[in-house]
């Protein structure tokens, strides 16, 4: 569908885009995903035609729209700032670009009243933009990009003007008008946990390079740069004890792993590769568990603080070896574990199937 | 919010002294005949020579006004758009320097250079063979003021107009792009309606200046065209007739005349859409 080969783009002294490959599928939604400043948007602007790049190549299907004019690309672009024409009403923003593809009449007529009711925002079509919410804006420059059906839609941080109530429904609407169109999306956004819930496939960016390429799962659970690992939540680097290497039943490498007498399993990542028979591994604050002291071959950890972040919580947890980890819990289980209260604690990889982990250390514990 | 407007207090001291009284004393005398109360004197002014004066001047300042506009916009709108900072920093600074370089000084400055004998006027004709006296060119009659009012009127024309076109976001001609639009009908259809308020507003403020222009056109035209300040600066100085009730009532008509250009812009200012981006509340989706 969209084939983006060796892009580079340099302002300057400046190398905005370096060597930026991608390929989405027909239907895929794709995220640039990354800090002010990662070359995202230019990355965007340059498919939409607002910027030229200074090498490397943009196919639309078989198409090179490299050097095309945004006219002739005939694709969707929505902006932060909405960028609706003030002048015009919701209905006219949205008619506006078949009238340049001089439909007819009646035509344009049907075509607007479906999409208004698509965005629910049939009743407000003759508001002018300034009459309108945010979020109403937002949707009726979404209905303008899709009108005249592009094959590509791109969002330029679409979300990141409003504020969070409204931001979270419009992700629903978003998604939900995507997958009912189908249409192929690629969106710029710095707000990671729109990236993990919006995307089929995630490319993270940093300096206008890519960092990584995968799924909200990969790029959460696995990442295989320091800069993702960062960027994206939060971890607890752990060295652990490598104690053998099996094959899921789908094939996948996965380690038994020992860690203070804790032994659990660990879906292999391609990118990390144990030092002898250790491994580090960064695990996510809510992989870890709690069982009552000495529970089915826990740690036991002291809880020393906590922190309430509304539906969860976070615990700092001292260690034996009185090092610390970050623990996330639902606040709703939360008033079980006082500061100062004892527990065991367990890690388990939320990429393994449920009972998984028990057949691993069942194995591990009883080697025949 | 009393002393925010105690600060007020000197501005309206100001425009009490120096506007609203010798208004009303304008007022009072045109309407003052010899046994009181008369309208005499208004009665006068709608005589030949006068209508020709206000026809003149209005036609003159409509003119002028309308291409300074026009003009000013384009400016305005090329040095918004212009990644040279340096031009852009110059432009500006010159045209707030020509907008107030009015009057005498002016007047001078034309006469030397597109006077009968100017230093432009004379080239031409040397070098280049273009004769403009003999095309018509006359300074000192209504071609000569148009080209004077066009020189500080433009320049005001893009000092009114800089902020309005500065507010015209980027995005929108980009999202015309998009959706396959060209320039010209970005322009056409979002530009141009935008920023219509401002330009009629820009028109109205341009036209009460130039309908309003004294010093330059009396230095540069003299008693050689029928203006109506010029004609209220004879009755008030007394230099072919003195006639202080009938330059009154001309003053009071010129500043009906200014009253309502000047409305214009304030009715424009409010229709703007420029200024009218918070809508309802964000929340309420």
């Amino acid at each position: 569908m969209l084939t983006i080969h060796q892009l580079n783009k340099r302002f300057d002294h400046l190398q905005a885009v370096k060597d930026f490959n991608l390929v989405m599928q027909p239907g895929e939604f794709v995220t640039l995903l990354g800090p002010s400043g990662s070359g995202k948007t230019t990355v965007l602007r340059m498919v939409a035609g607002l910027e030229s790049p200074t090498s490397g190549s943009i196919h639309l299907g078989d198409v090179d729209v490299t050097h095309l004019t945004p006219q002739k690309r005939n694709i969707g672009l929505v902006f932060q700032s909405y960028a609706l024409f003030p002048n015009m009403s919701a209905y006219e923003n949205i008619a506006f670009p078949l009238h340049v593809r001089k439909q007819d009449k009646h035509t344009i007529q049907k075509r607007v009243n479906e999409l208004l009711a698509l965005i629910g925002l049939t009743n407000r079509k003759d508001h002018l933009p300034h009459q309108l919410s945010g979020g109403e804006r937002q949707r009726v420059a979404l209905a303008r990009a899709l009108s005249f059906h592009p094959p590509l839609l791109l969002l330029d941080e679409p979300l990141s003007a409003l504020d969070a109530k409204v931001r979270q429904s419009l992700r629903i609407t978003l998604k939900e008008i995507q997958r009912t169109l189908g249409v192929t999306t690629l969106m710029v956004t710095h707000d990671q946990e729109e990236a993990l819930e919006l995307s089929d496939r995630i490319v993270v960016m940093a300096k206008g390079a890519v960092e990584q390429v995968g799924t909200a799962m990969d790029i959460y659970y696995a990442p295989q740069t320091a800069f993702t690992e960062g960027f994206i939540g939060e971890t607890n680097p752990i060295t652990a004890e490598v104690l053998d290497v099996i094959a899921s039943p789908i094939g996948e490498k996965i380690y038994n792993l020992r860690w203070h007498h804790h032994v659990f399993s660990w879906l292999a990542d391609r990118h990390i590769e144990p030092q002898g028979t250790s491994i580090t591994i960064g695990i996510r604050p809510e992989s870890f568990h709690f069982l009552p002291v000495g529970g089915h071959g826990s740690i036991e950890a002291t809880i020393v603080d906590k922190l309430f972040f509304g539906s969860v919580t976070r615990f700092i947890v001292k260690l034996p070896d009185h090092t610390t980890v970050k623990v996330d819990a639902m606040s709703a289980i939360s008033q079980q574990y006082p500061i100062g209260a004892k527990v065991g604690l367990l890690i388990t990889d939320p990429r393994l199937p449920i009972g998984f982990v028990d057949e691993a250390v069942t194995m591990t514990a009883n080697p025949s | 919010m009393r002393l925010g407007r105690l600060l007020f207090l000197p501005i309206f001291a100001f425009l009490l002294i120096f506007a609203i009284i010798p208004a009303f004393g304008v007022l009072s005398s045109s309407l003052t005949g010899t046994h009181g109360l008369s309208f005499t004197f208004y009665r006068q002014t709608f005589s030949q020579q006068y209508y020709n004066a206000f026809w003149t001047t209005t036609w003159l300042s409509l003119t002028s006004s309308v291409l300074a506009a026009i003009w000013g916009f384009v400016i305005a709108f090329a040095l918004v758009r212009t990644s040279m900072t340096v031009l852009q920093r110059i432009i500006t600074a010159l045209s707030s320097t020509m907008a107030n370089f009015a009057g005498l000084p002016l007047a001078v400055a034309f006469m030397a250079t597109l006077g009968t004998s100017g230093i432009l006027t004379l080239f031409l004709q040397q070098y280049l063979h273009v004769d403009i006296v003999a095309m018509g060119f006359n300074l000192a009659a209504f071609s000569g003021l148009f080209v004077a009012y066009l020189s500080f009127l433009t320049p005001l024309a893009v000092i009114l107009m800089l902020p309005a076109v500065s507010s015209l976001h980027q995005e929108w001609e980009e999202a015309m792009y998009t959706l396959g639009a060209s320039f010209f009908l970005y322009l056409r259809k979002v530009a141009v309606p935008v920023l219509l308020p401002s330009m009629i507003g820009t028109l109205g403020l341009l036209f009460a200046n130039a309908f309003s222009t004294y010093v330059t056109s009396y230095e540069l035209a003299g008693s050689s065209i029928n203006l109506v300040p010029i004609l209220i600066g004879y009755m008030v100085n007394g230099n072919v007739s003195m006639n202080l009730g009938l330059g009154d009532a001309l003053s009071m008509e010129e500043m009906i005349v200014l009253g309502v250009s000047i409305s214009f812009y304030f009715f424009a200012q409010r229709k703007s859409l420029l200024h009218a981006r918070e809508g309802r509340s964000a929340n309420a989706t």
